[in-house]
């Protein structure tokens, strides 16, 4: 199948869930190819699930004053943080990936399970959305299905800081914030634990795609946003992905 | 009267649920937590469909609106959603 390859770099947080969502809109109305994009967070960002309470996840205050972005996305799942990892979204018509979510799940992270490989990190998909290695996750991932589309994306952890994570994100009581960091600690994990060295975004963007096109059997093609892309993108990022009408529904 | 709970569910999952209870009937509902539903927006469904219900009729509630939307869940389900409800509602606190 022809994909572009997107590689949009490093951006604040409302506009790249902006562009994920215009890519989708251009994808489902037929004007954009499907997509693989890879991206990063400039400045660092907690991204929280589509159904999750902002005031009950996020420190906002914390976020606020260590400058990190906060924002909604339009999939589920949980609280990330996105720092020392590299994003990727894939957006393509429904019609191109098993109807069962799960199954898309395990086709998609296959991707990721090749590019992990190649840079020797043997994984696995753990359902219904992590990738694990060693029994530690190195991804996580969400989808949703709008338009007769499929978007997936996810991380890949490149460096983890699990108490840099935790000033920014809500416990249950202080008491127990330190038992819940080792807890972390011992269930996730980062391609520079693994390796004992870290691997540059680059190196590791490149092992990804090339993950993708082997699982996905994508015929990739580099390209860039169209104007149209760009001019939703912005004006999503805007009204939607800055507002608090939306970052506050929950 | 304002009830919270917080319920773990299949995968490790949370889900968190706050009730405002006028009466003896749901006033509004939040259906909240890091799980899945496709398509998303059943979950404002069944938000919306419990509203007004006494607790006895939640399930069913429940059960109707998922049917109805065709909704897929992963981590929570129609009895996940129930229990949670029934907790929130029964460790009500004046709001």
């Amino acid at each position: 199948m022809e994909c572009r390859l997107l590689e949009t770099g490093f951006q604040k947080a409302s506009w790249n869930m902006g562009v994920d969502e215009s890519v989708l809109e251009h994808v489902s109305e037929g004007t954009s190819k499907p997509t693989l994009r890879i991206y990063g967070w400039s400045p660092p960002a907690v991204s929280i699930g589509y159904f999750q309470s902002i005031q009950e996840e996020v420190d906002l205050a914390a976020c606020c004053d260590m400058g990190v972005d906060v924002v909604r996305r339009i999939t589920g799942g949980g609280a990330v943080f996105h720092d020392q990892e590299l994003t990727y979204s894939i957006i393509i018509p429904e019609k191109e990936v098993p109807e069962d979510i799960l199954e898309s799940y395990r086709l998609v992270c296959g991707g990721i399970t090749r590019g992990l490989d190649s840079l020797g990190i043997e994984s696995e998909f753990a359902p219904l959305n992590d990738i694990v290695t060693g029994g530690k996750k190195i991804s996580g991932n969400a989808q949703t299905r709008r338009k007769h589309c499929m978007l997936q994306h996810g991380t890949i952890l490149l460096k983890l800081d699990v108490n840099r994570m935790f000033r920014l994100l809500k416990v249950p009581s202080e008491k127990m914030r330190d038992k819940i960091v080792e807890n972390v600690k011992e269930r996730v994990t980062s391609v520079k634990d693994c390796l004992g060295r870290e691997v540059s975004f680059h190196k590791a963007s490149n092992a990804v795609v090339n993950g993708f096109a082997q699982a996905m059997n994508l015929e990739l093609e580099p390209g860039k946003l169209s104007e149209s892309e760009m001019k939703l993108a912005g004006e999503l990022a805007k009204t939607k992905y800055s507002s608090e009408e939306w970052n506050n529904k929950r | 009267m304002e009830g919270r709970h917080t319920l773990k569910v299949a995968g490790g999952k949370l889900l968190k649920i706050r009730i405002n209870v006028d009466g003896e009937k749901i006033k509004d509902v939040e259906i909240n937590g890091d799980f899945f539903a496709h398509p998303e927006e059943a979950i404002e469904r069944i938000e919306d469909a419990i509203k007004g219900c006494g607790k006895k009729d939640v399930g069913d509630r429940i059960r109707e609106t998922i049917s109805e939307t065709g909704a897929i869940l992963y981590g929570i389900d129609a009895e996940s959603i129930t229990k949670a409800i029934s907790e929130a509602w029964d460790g009500m606190q004046a709001a």
